[in-house]
């Protein structure tokens, strides 16, 4: 996916500005910055959710809205779960809903998020920890060959993020790619190929993810972080 | 693959609302409660009653439809679901055609037993023309259920408050509720002949612009 000059602005305060970034086919990419910096609303703008205010959005491979919205998987702040439906009947709706029913592939991203035991109980009764383990599983169930990711780590337990840290890497060797938003930044580092910093709306840095790399970019990180720190207080 | 969407879509509305219950039951209450106590109020002879027949009629049933609006898929609010929805690639009009299905048939189950309420307590004769009675009950419910399930789902997805939404149905539906008031009282008294036909144009019009349109503009109206 290619962004060219996208800017956002929400009931007129600027929230992305001129941003030009690709994705490429299987790539990683860690999209880090301070509470504000408008890392959830380029996942919007990515997922067609919001519309860019100028600029443009290329799908990859000339592919229509339709056939990208097919291949992509989402896991957003809020779940898109219903509590009063079992987990299985969540995953099965959503799933046909991509216009596939494969029961097995059900049954694999139970398993891996290890929720198979709960499956057919009512989502109402799951804990927050497990209703995120869902919303991943919902995201994962119709094969996406690319993964919108915010925050996906929140509210899991340290097994339940190795789990997920397992499965992206695990997808990311199949050739799914994804866009991780996270707060701790070393965790992101990680799991991707490119980091990149967002300051108000901005890209401000690009870098790959190497060990090398790290500590030049933590070292810009912060000094972002104390900017915005500064513009807060 | 559009009608398989909103089939699926409507499926599943189906599947919380009997799981949950409490909707259409409260749907079907409302709408006799409503009906007995139109009869108190309006205690009257059957030749007085007359004149306000159809109201009476309709009344409980279009209240208990706006009940229903607002209640309805109340699912898709709890974790932003109706974003699920957006995200998938699936035909937005496909979604208004599900959630209007599965208000019909609460609708209509609310319409199969309100109106032999109506008779019994306002001790009504059997209809004449039964079958202008069915065709208006049919046509009347569908097009109040058009207008409210496109005024709803657009409110969800928008600024636009639950409390609005009455406020911005009753003015459209303002030749909805003149077609079915004239056509259920010819239905009802037959000796009222009051231009049949044109109502009838009127009501078929209305129900096929608020049942096409929402089809095609709910991609563009439910841009978030």
């Amino acid at each position: 996916m290619q962004l060219k000059n996208v800017s956002l602005a929400i009931e007129d305060k600027p929230v992305l500005r001129s941003i030009n970034l690709n994705w490429a086919h299987g790539e990683a990419i860690a999209l880090l910055g301070a509470n504000g910096a408008g890392k959830s609303s380029l996942l919007k703008v990515m997922s067609t959710l919001l519309h860019p205010s100028t600029g443009k959005t290329t799908m990859p491979e000339g592919m229509s809205l339709q056939k990208w919205k097919s291949k992509l998987g989402v896991v957003f702040p809020e779940t898109f779960l219903y509590s009063s439906l079992t987990g299985y009947e969540n995953l099965l709706f959503y799933q046909k809903l991509y216009g596939k029913t494969d029961n097995e592939q059900i049954e694999q991203v139970f398993n891996q998020v290890n929720l198979s035991r709960v499956q057919q109980e009512r989502v109402e009764t799951y804990s927050k920890g497990m209703k995120q383990r869902l919303a991943i599983a919902r995201a994962f169930v119709h094969q996406p060959t690319h993964l919108l990711l915010d925050e996906p780590f929140d509210g899991l337990d340290l097994a339940s993020k190795t789990i997920l840290e397992r499965l992206l890497k695990e997808k990311n060797k199949q050739g799914v790619g994804y866009v991780l938003v996270s707060h701790d930044s070393a965790h992101a580092w990680d799991l991707c190929d490119r980091a990149v910093l967002l300051h108000n709306g901005k890209i401000v840095l690009e870098t790959p993810c190497t060990e090398k790399t790290y500590r030049s970019f933590m070292n810009q990180y912060q000094g972002w972080l104390k900017e915005k720190q500064h513009d807060v207080f | 693959m559009f009608f398989k969407q909103s089939l699926l879509i409507l499926k599943r509305d189906l599947k919380i609302e009997f799981r949950n219950k409490s909707l259409l039951l409260s749907m079907i209450i409302f709408a006799v409660l409503f009906q007995v106590f139109l009869q108190i109020v309006f205690d009257a002879n059957i030749e007085a009653i007359k004149k306000i027949a159809a109201g009476v009629l309709w009344i409980p049933i279009l209240l208990s439809a706006l009940l229903g609006f607002s209640k309805y898929g109340i699912a898709e609010r709890e974790n932003d679901a109706l974003t699920g929805l957006l995200i998938a690639p699936v035909d937005r009009g496909a979604i208004f055609l599900g959630k209007l299905l599965g208000n019909l048939l609460f609708v209509f189950i609310v319409v199969i037993i309100s109106v032999p309420v109506f008779f019994l307590f306002l001790k009504q004769p059997f209809p004449e023309s039964i079958g202008l009675l069915l065709f208006t009950l049919f046509l009347g419910s569908w097009g109040f259920v058009a207008l409210g399930v496109f005024f709803t789902t657009l409110a969800q997805s928008s600024s636009i408050t639950d409390l609005l939404v009455p406020i911005m149905i009753f003015p459209l539906a303002v030749p909805l509720f003149l077609a079915i008031s004239q056509l259920t009282e010819m239905a009802l008294y037959p000796s009222i002949v009051m231009g049949q036909d044109l109502w009838v144009l009127l009501l078929v019009g209305y129900n096929i612009l608020f049942t096409i349109a929402p089809l095609f503009l709910f991609d563009i109206l439910l841009e978030v």
